[in-house]
C-alpha cells in the first residue's frame, strides 16, 4: 500500500521498460512488473489500463488484438518508435531523480 | 506523421465509440480470466478465484471510466450530447431556429460573396513562381498620385541597362494574327515580348524553348504557342516544335509551347502566341511613352530598393536625355497586377466588404437578441440544472453549442447563396475587373467563411450564454416568473441592441442611397450631344488573305495584294480616305439613316491624348489635349454645334492648308474666342517634339460635348480633319464610323454589309452610344446596386429584429396593458403608450446612424469623393430620406405588435395572475 505513492509516477515508465523486449497483453505487463521487482511493486491492476490507453494515445505504444498463450483473443501492446525515444528519456530521468533522493537520504 | 495517426486515432473513436467500448469490457475479462486461471493453478476453488481476482483489479467502473477519460472521450461525448441537445432544442423551436439561421445566412453569404472577389481580384498571388516579385516599371507625370504612363523605348533602356535591383526587364505588346491559310483563317490574339519576358514570368516554355536574344534582334519568324491553342488547333501534336505554321501569311518557326494553364491574368485573351519583340530603329517612338515594362526583382532586392533605385535612375535619365523629361516627372514602380485595377475599383471592393461586414453585425446583433429573447425562457430550466449540479461551465458549453450549430448551418446556407448570388454579380461586374474569370467559391473562401462563422457564433452566443453561467437558485425558487433581476436588465441590453441595428442600417442605408443619388446625376449629365439614334461602327483590322487577290493593312494604309505575295501591289490609299469615299456614301443611302461620319476615335471611347500649343497673338497655351481626327460629317452627326467659324470640308485634304477646330475649353485657355490662333501639335513649351506636324491654322471653335464619360470634366479638345492626317493615326486599329439615325429602326444589318462588302474588314460591331454611355457608368452602377442590395438585407434583418423587441416587449406589459384597459383606458391610448417606449431605441438608434454616417463620411473622405459624383457624402436629403425609409420600416414592424395589445382580454389576463 505505501509504495503504490511511489508507484503511481512510475507506472507508465514501468510499462514502456516491461514492453521494450516484446509485445504484451495487458495481464502479462502486470504480471512482469510484479515478478520482476520481486511483488514490491504490485499495481492496483485495473489501474494499468487508462494507463495503457493514456499511452497509445500519445503515440508511445499501438495496440493490436491478437492471440494470447492459451489461444484467447487478447489486446497486445507494442512500444513504438516514440515510446522507445521515450523510455530513454524517462529512464534518464528517474535515474537522475532516484539518485538525487538516495544522496539526500544519505547525507543530509 | 504522428499528428495524422492521431487524428486517425481520434475519428476512429469519435466513430466507433460502441465498438471501443466493448473492446475495453472485453480486455478486462480476459485479464480477469488470466487472473482466475492463475489463481485456480494455485488451487484456489474457481468461486474464491473469481473473487479474488476481482478484489486485484479494483473497482471495474472506475477503472472503465478512467479508460475511457484516457482517450479523450468525454469532451467528444459532451460535444455530441450538446449538439443533440441543441438540434433537439431547435426542432421544438422551429421559428427561432429558422430566423436565426436566415439571419446569419444573409450576413455570412453576403461576407462569403464580397470576400470571393476581394480575394480573386486584390488578396490572391498571381499564378507565376514568386509572383509577387513582378513588377511594372512606369512613368510618372505628376509626382505622387499623377498618372502613370507605360515607358518610352529610351526610358525602357536605360532601366534594362542599369538597374540592379530588377532583372530580366521586358516589355510586351499584344498583336493578333491570322493563323493559316485561306479566307476563314481565325484571327489569334498574341503578345510581341522581349526575349526576357519568359523570366521574368518565372515560365519558360514546358516543350521546346523560348527566343534568344539574337533571334529577337534580327526580328526571326519563330513562335512559342500557349498550351491551349496548342490543344485546340493543333491537337496537341507533341512534333509541332521545329514546324512551320502561317501567321498572318509568313512562315514561323514553332519553337515552343507553354505550360498549360499558363496565361496572362491581365490580358486573358491575348496570350495564345508569343512572338519576339524588338524596338524599332525609329527616333519619333522615342515621344510616346507606349511600351509596358514589367521586371523581376533580383534576388535579395526588395520594392523599397527597386523604388529607391529608380529614384536615382530618374536622375540619371534627366542628366543623359534633359529633354525627355519634364520636371516631376520619374519612374514608378508598381505591382503587375495594380495598375489594372484602378484605385477606384480597389477602395470600393474594400468598402464593400466592410459593407457586407455591417450587414453580418446586424445579423449577429440580430442572433444576440433572439438568444437573450430564449434565455429568458429558459432561465428556470437552467437554474434548476444548475441546482441539481450541473457546473457553470457546461451550461455556457451548451448555449455556445447552439450558436455554434446556427452559425455553422447559416455558414452553408450563406454559402449557397453566396455561390448563387456570385453569377449575378459577376455579370454586373465592370469590364475591367480583372481574373473575374477566377472568382469563386474555394477552399480558401470557404476557410475564410468558416473563420468569421465561428467568430459570428461566438459574439452571437456569448452575451446569453454568460448570464446562464449566474443561474441562481433562488430564481430557480421565484417561481412561476423569472427573477425579477433579468427582468431589469435584459430589456436594456436588447434596447441597446435594436438601436445598434438601426444605427448600422442607417450608415448602409444612407451609403446606398448616396451612391444612388450619384449615379442618377451621372445618369442625368447632359452629353452636349445626344447619345439616344447614335451608333459606333467598330470595324476590326483589316482581313489579310494571301497569296493572291487580297486587302491589307500596312501602316495605316489599305493595299490591295495582287498576284504572289510580296510581289507589286497597286492601290495603296489610307483606310481613312477610303472608308469616308466608299463606306459613307453607301451608308448615307440606307433608309433611317441621317448621316455618318469616321472619326480615328469614337466618344465615350478612350481618345487620342498628345502634347500641344495653343499659340494667340504673343501667348502660347502648352497642355496634354484630346485630338479627334475626323471628317466634316462629325459635327452634323454627333451633333457638335458650331460657335463660330466653318465646319471641315471635302476640300481639306492631303496637300491643303493645314487647319483644326478647337472647343472652347480650349479657346478659353487662350481668349474667349481665340480667333486668329494656331495649334500646334507635338509643340510643349517652346519646344518641337514632331518634327512633320504643321501649324494648323484654327477655323472656328465649337461647343464644348462630353465626348469621354459623363463623370470626366470636358476636357481641352481639337479637331483635325482625319484626310490630313490619313494614315498617322490609323496605325495600329481601324477608325469608327458613327451614324446617326433619325430616330426609327436602324438598319443595323445593312450597314454591317455595306462594310463587309468592303473586302478588308474582317468584322463590324455595332455599339449603340446609350450602351457606350452606360458602361462608362458600369462602376458606378456597381457602386448602387451592390450597396443597395446590403442596406436592404440590412434593412430586413432590422426589420425582423425590431419585430421580434416589440412583441416582446408588448408581452412583457400585457397584464399592465389589461389592467389599463380594464381601467377604462382607450385601445388607442395604450398602443401609443406601448410601442411609443418600444421605439425609444429606434430614436436612439437613428440619432447614432446620423452621427456614425457623420463620423465615417468625414474618415472616409478620400474614399468616397472618388466614388461619388456632384453629391455630397453628407447630404442633408439623403439623411432625411434615409430616416424617413427606417421610421416607416419600424412603424411597419410595431403594427401587428401593436395591434396584439388591443386584443388583450383585461378579464382573461386578470383570471391567470
Amino acid at each position: 500500500m505505501s509504495n503504490s505513492v511511489f508507484l503511481h509516477g512510475a507506472l507508465d515508465l514501468l510499462i514502456l521498460r516491461v514492453l521494450r523486449a516484446e509485445p504484451m497483453h495487458g495481464w502479462a505487463i502486470s504480471q512482469r512488473i510484479r515478478s520482476v521487482s520481486r511483488d514490491v511493486l504490485e499495481v492496483n491492476q485495473g489501474s494499468l489500463y487508462p494507463a495503457l490507453h493514456r499511452l497509445e494515445r500519445r503515440g508511445w505504444i499501438a495496440a493490436e488484438w491478437g492471440t494470447s498463450e492459451n489461444n484467447r483473443s487478447a489486446k497486445f501492446y507494442r512500444l513504438t518508435a516514440g515510446g522507445r525515444r521515450q523510455l530513454d528519456e524517462q529512464t534518464a530521468g528517474w535515474r537522475e531523480f532516484s539518485g538525487a533522493v538516495h544522496r539526500v537520504l544519505q547525507h543530509a | 506523421m504522428d499528428a495524422f495517426r492521431r487524428i486517425g486515432l481520434f475519428l476512429r473513436d469519435l466513430l466507433g465509440r460502441r465498438r471501443l467500448d466493448r473492446e475495453v469490457d472485453r480486455e478486462f475479462e480476459f485479464h480477469l480470466e488470466m487472473e482466475t486461471e492463475q489463481y485456480v493453478r494455485r488451487g484456489m476453488s474457481r468461486e474464491r478465484a473469481e473473487r479474488q481476482a476481482r478484489r486485484a483489479f479494483g473497482n471495474l467502473r472506475r477503472h472503465r471510466q478512467a479508460t475511457r477519460d484516457a482517450r479523450g472521450w468525454r469532451a467528444v461525448e459532451r460535444t455530441v450530447v450538446d449538439v443533440r441537445h441543441a438540434l433537439r432544442a431547435f426542432r421544438r423551436h422551429p421559428g427561432f431556429a429558422m430566423t436565426a439561421v436566415l439571419t446569419l445566412a444573409l450576413g455570412l453569404g453576403a461576407t462569403t460573396a464580397i470576400f470571393s472577389v476581394v480575394d480573386g481580384v486584390l488578396l490572391r498571388p498571381l499564378p507565376y513562381p514568386d509572383g509577387d516579385r513582378i513588377v511594372r516599371v512606369g512613368w510618372s507625370f505628376g509626382g505622387g498620385g499623377g498618372i502613370v504612363s507605360a515607358v518610352s523605348p529610351l526610358k525602357f533602356r536605360h532601366v534594362a541597362d542599369n538597374a540592379r535591383a530588377l532583372e530580366s526587364v521586358a516589355t510586351l505588346r499584344s498583336a493578333s494574327f491570322e493563323l493559316g491559310e485561306g479566307a476563314d483563317a481565325p484571327l489569334v490574339e498574341g503578345q510581341r515580348v522581349s526575349p526576357s519576358f519568359f523570366r521574368a514570368m518565372g515560365v519558360p516554355p514546358a516543350r521546346g524553348r523560348a527566343f534568344t536574344p539574337e533571334e529577337a534582334e534580327t526580328g526571326a519568324s519563330v513562335v512559342v504557342l500557349s498550351d491551349r491553342l496548342w490543344r485546340d488547333r493543333f491537337g496537341a501534336d507533341p512534333g509541332l516544335p521545329g514546324r512551320t505554321i502561317a501567321l498572318d501569311g509568313a512562315p514561323h518557326t514553332v519553337i515552343g509551347i507553354m505550360p498549360e494553364g499558363f496565361r496572362l491574368v491581365d490580358l486573358p485573351h491575348a496570350g495564345d502566341l508569343f512572338l519576339p519583340f524588338r524596338f524599332a530603329p525609329d527616333a519619333e517612338q522615342d515621344r510616346g511613352n507606349n511600351y509596358t515594362a514589367i521586371a523581376r526583382l533580383t534576388p535579395g532586392a526588395t520594392r523599397a530598393t527597386a523604388e529607391a533605385e529608380l529614384g536615382v535612375l530618374t536622375a540619371t535619365f534627366r542628366q543623359a536625355y534633359p529633354d525627355r523629361a519634364e520636371e516631376g516627372e520619374s519612374y514608378a514602380l508598381s505591382g503587375y497586377l495594380e495598375p489594372y485595377v484602378g484605385d477606384r475599383l480597389r477602395t470600393a471592393l474594400w468598402g464593400f466588404l466592410a459593407g457586407a461586414g455591417f450587414v453580418l453585425l446586424i445579423a449577429c446583433l440580430n442572433v444576440i437578441s433572439l438568444f437573450l429573447a430564449r434565455a429568458q425562457v429558459r432561465e428556470r430550466e437552467f437554474s434548476l440544472r444548475a441546482v441539481l449540479g450541473a457546473p457553470a461551465i457546461r451550461l455556457v458549453r451548451q448555449m455556445l453549442t447552439e450558436s455554434f450549430v446556427l452559425a455553422a448551418t447559416a455558414a452553408v446556407v450563406g454559402s449557397l447563396l453566396a455561390a448563387a448570388s456570385l453569377r449575378v454579380f459577376l455579370s454586373l461586374v465592370p469590364a475591367e475587373l480583372p481574373r473575374a474569370d477566377t472568382i469563386g467559391i474555394d477552399l480558401r473562401v470557404i476557410g475564410f467563411t468558416a473563420v468569421v462563422a465561428a467568430v459570428s457564433a461566438f459574439v452571437a452566443g456569448l452575451p446569453a450564454a454568460l448570464p446562464a453561467a449566474r443561474a441562481r437558485l433562488l430564481d430557480a425558487l421565484a417561481g412561476g416568473r423569472s427573477g425579477t433581476q433579468g427582468r431589469h436588465r435584459r430589456p436594456l441590453v436588447r434596447r441597446a441592441l435594436v438601436a445598434g441595428q438601426v444605427a448600422t442600417s442607417f450608415v448602409l442605408l444612407s451609403g446606398a442611397a448616396v451612391l444612388c443619388a450619384s449615379l442618377w446625376n451621372l445618369m442625368g449629365v447632359d452629353l452636349g450631344f445626344r447619345p439616344e439614334g447614335l451608333y459606333s461602327v467598330e470595324l476590326t483590322r483589316a482581313r489579310r488573305t494571301a497569296p493572291g487577290d487580297g486587302w491589307e493593312l500596312r501602316a495605316g494604309e489599305i493595299v490591295r495584294v495582287t498576284g504572289d505575295r510580296g510581289s507589286s501591289t497597286t492601290e495603296a490609299e489610307p483606310v481613312e480616305t477610303r472608308l469616308a469615299r466608299e463606306l459613307l456614301p453607301a451608308i448615307e443611302a440606307l433608309p433611317g439613316v441621317r448621316s455618318a461620319a469616321v472619326s480615328a476615335s469614337a466618344p465615350l471611347e478612350r481618345g487620342l491624348n498628345v502634347v500641344a500649343t495653343l499659340a494667340h497673338g504673343g501667348e502660347e497655351y502648352s497642355s496634354n489635349i484630346e485630338l479627334r481626327a475626323v471628317s466634316p460629317e462629325y459635327f452634323a452627326t454627333l451633333p457638335v454645334p458650331l460657335a463660330w467659324g466653318r465646319p471641315f470640308q471635302d476640300t481639306d485634304a492631303k496637300g491643303s492648308e493645314a487647319i483644326a477646330l478647337v472647343n472652347r475649353a480650349l479657346a478659353r485657355r487662350v481668349a474667349e474666342e481665340a480667333r486668329g490662333s494656331t495649334l500646334l501639335i507635338g509643340r510643349f513649351r517652346g519646344e518641337d517634339l514632331c518634327a512633320e506636324c504643321p501649324p494648323r491654322r484654327v477655323v472656328g471653335v465649337v461647343e464644348d460635348v462630353r465626348e469621354i464619360s459623363p463623370e470626366s470634366d470636358v476636357r481641352p479638345t481639337a479637331y483635325v480633319p482625319i484626310a490630313q492626317v490619313a494614315g498617322r493615326y490609323g496605325r495600329y486599329s481601324l477608325p469608327r464610323i458613327l451614324v446617326r439615325t433619325d430616330g426609327t429602326a436602324p438598319p443595323l444589318d445593312a450597314i454591317r454589309a455595306a462594310a463587309t462588302e468592303l473586302g478588308f474588314v474582317r468584322e463590324v460591331r455595332i455599339h449603340p452610344a446609350t450602351e457606350l454611355r452606360a458602361a462608362t457608368l458600369a462602376v458606378d452602377r456597381f457602386n448602387a446596386v451592390l450597396m443597395g442590395a446590403f442596406a436592404i438585407v440590412a434593412v430586413t434583418i432590422t426589420a425582423v429584429g425590431l419585430f421580434g423587441f416589440l412583441s416582446y416587449m408588448v408581452n412583457l406589459r400585457r397584464r399592465e396593458a389589461g389592467v389599463r384597459l380594464a381601467m377604462g383606458a382607450t385601445p388607442g391610448e395604450v398602443v401609443r403608450e406601448l410601442t411609443g417606449s418600444g421605439l425609444v431605441p429606434v430614436g436612439t438608434g437613428l440619432a447614432a446612424g446620423i452621427a456614425l454616417t457623420v463620423v465615417f463620411s468625414r474618415l472616409l473622405s478620400g474614399f468616397l469623393a472618388s466614388q461619388l459624383f456632384e453629391i455630397s457624402a453628407i447630404d442633408v436629403r439623403v439623411l432625411g430620406v434615409t430616416t424617413g425609409a427606417l421610421v416607416l420600416v419600424a412603424l411597419l414592424a410595431s403594427l401587428v405588435p401593436a395591434r396584439r395589445v388591443t386584443r388583450v382580454d383585461p378579464a382573461g389576463l386578470l383570471r391567470d395572475d
